[in-house]
């Protein structure tokens, strides 16, 4: 069973309105599709209730405004992106699946790691920032029944 | 000084938890996952301790546990996105332990840390400084980019200028560069040793190399050109810029060895200057007693170094007590020294 679409929506609201929070851009949301990714792939594996990876894709300079946040330096090295990538990616899967929490759902999620290659199918989110676009894919299944009651609850 | 574990998988966020306290002059230490957390905790002493929660081979929870089943008290700050698990809300209840969510800002970082630790803001304005002088007009930000960013670096063109900031700052490291200057790179060492005995002082040249001390005479080495951020932070801070003695409690404590087993000499040699300046400074007549059991360098060195720096204060008219790790106090050839 593939994530319902409201859970999907709040998801991808907290996402934006963290974007926000960490790295201070407005985010629209502007299409649902398929494309190549244009910028640094992160990649987490969630397990329990939900299973399977989510990915990001964020640009070079979305991951080093981070960077610039975290350490208070207005130039940081270009290549200190792909740190600012992987934390970004931790940051925002962690307060975003406290939506899954919010419903009961047990999950928890491993390490960031950099993807290289093509995105796996799943479901498309991208989203516009000042910064550049931002991509997620949801691959995670819904692996028990359980949550099947919670969400028709 | 204060110490700090910082255990997170993220460099980055080691690196800028790192930033945001540094300044305040505790001594930081770092964990890449909870593993190593529990081995470095249950090994020293540490006096707050951030910790990661999801990180690979052990996470933050088990190492928590771990630290606790072994009796360490040390405050904990577990550092995550995700605050409203029941691994962290139990963690929490277990005492001593707080969280801070992730995103942070420095100052969420400090704020915490100043609570823990009690930490005073006002040395933030009083940083480290570091006396530059230099011929190549691009050496003054190079320098700025191989040291911490709360570094203050005082650069001149002329000697004379030189020594006016050295005498209104007492830096703790100078760094010359003599390619143009009627001075010789000798008379320069000589002049700012005079002036700045204590500190750290280098000739900056393209002759210089990765291992950079080389005392002869006043001059302390020669560092390479252009100078990286490397031996900017584990050479010329962890030696020379952080404070490597404070008094608590009319004990002089002392910072622990850090970089590389290549540095042992230059840490010891800018150890025993500041536990001397330090004295000096004190009233000879009153109790010193010096703190070394936070000194985690080769066990050899740090007898010698006991055994001189207990002849010097002794003949400067001070009857010092060590205070040692078990191991080091057994010593046979510190028989003759007063420990604690």
């Amino acid at each position: 069973m593939t994530l319902d679409h409201q859970i999907v929506d709040q998801f991808r609201s907290v996402v934006v309105s963290q974007l926000h929070e960490t790295v201070g851009l407005s985010v629209n949301i502007t299409s649902e599709g398929i494309e190549e990714p244009p910028g640094i792939a992160v990649v987490l594996d969630f397990a329990g209730d939900i299973n399977g990876p989510i990915t990001w894709v964020f640009p070079q300079e979305l991951a080093l405004e981070l960077v610039r946040r975290l350490m208070a330096d207005p130039d940081p090295n270009p290549e200190l992106a792909i740190d600012g990538a992987t934390e970004l990616a931790n940051i925002l899967t962690g307060r975003a699946s406290e939506v899954f929490q919010h419903y009961g759902v047990r999950c928890e999620f491993g390490t960031p790691r950099v993807h290289e290659g093509a995105l796996p199918p799943g479901t498309i989110v991208q989203l516009s920032t000042d910064a550049g676009s931002v991509e997620l894919v949801l691959s995670m299944l819904v692996s028990t029944s359980r949550i099947a009651t919670i969400l028709a609850e | 000084m204060p110490r700090v574990l910082v255990v997170d998988d993220s460099a980055l966020i080691r690196n800028s938890i790192q930033a945001a306290i540094e300044p305040y002059g505790v001594d930081i230490g770092h964990a890449e996952n909870g593993l190593v957390a529990v081995t470095k905790a249950s090994k020293s002493r540490w006096d707050l301790i951030f910790l990661d929660v999801v990180m690979p081979i052990m996470d933050g929870i088990q190492a928590l546990t771990e630290i606790r089943g072994a009796g360490v008290k040390t405050p904990v700050v577990l550092t995550t996105s995700v605050s409203t698990t029941t691994a962290v809300t139990s963690a929490v209840k277990l005492g001593g332990v707080t969280y801070l969510r992730k995103p942070f800002t420095p100052d969420a970082i400090r704020i915490t840390a100043e609570k823990i630790l009690k930490l005073d803001r006002s040395v933030l304005a009083s940083p480290p400084r570091v006396l530059l002088l230099h011929t190549d007009p691009h050496t003054p930000a190079a320098l700025a980019k191989a040291l911490p960013p709360h570094i203050v670096i005082d650069s001149t063109t002329s000697l004379r200028d030189a020594l006016e900031l050295a005498e209104a700052h007492g830096h703790r490291l100078a760094i010359f560069e003599c390619d143009n200057l009627p001075e010789s790179g000798a008379e320069i060492a000589a002049v700012l040793r005079e002036n700045l005995p204590s500190a750290g002082i280098f000739a900056l040249d393209a002759t210089g190399t990765r291992d950079p001390w080389r005392p002869e005479g006043p001059l302390d080495g020669v560092l390479p050109k252009p100078l990286d951020a490397g031996l900017g932070r584990n050479f010329l801070y962890a030696n020379f810029l952080r404070p490597l003695v404070f008094v608590d409690n009319n004990t002089t404590r002392t910072a622990g060895f850090q970089g590389p087993a290549s540095n042992l000499p230059a840490y010891l040699t800018a150890l025993e200057r500041a536990v001397q300046q330090e004295c000096v400074r004190r009233d000879l007549s009153q109790e010193i007693r010096i703190d070394l059991c936070d000194v985690e360098a080769d066990p050899a060195a740090v007898v010698a170094l006991v055994s001189r720096m207990d002849a010097q204060l002794r003949d400067a008219g001070a009857a010092p007590t060590f205070q040692l790790g078990p191991q080091l106090a057994k010593s046979p050839a510190l028989s003759h020294v007063l420990l604690v």
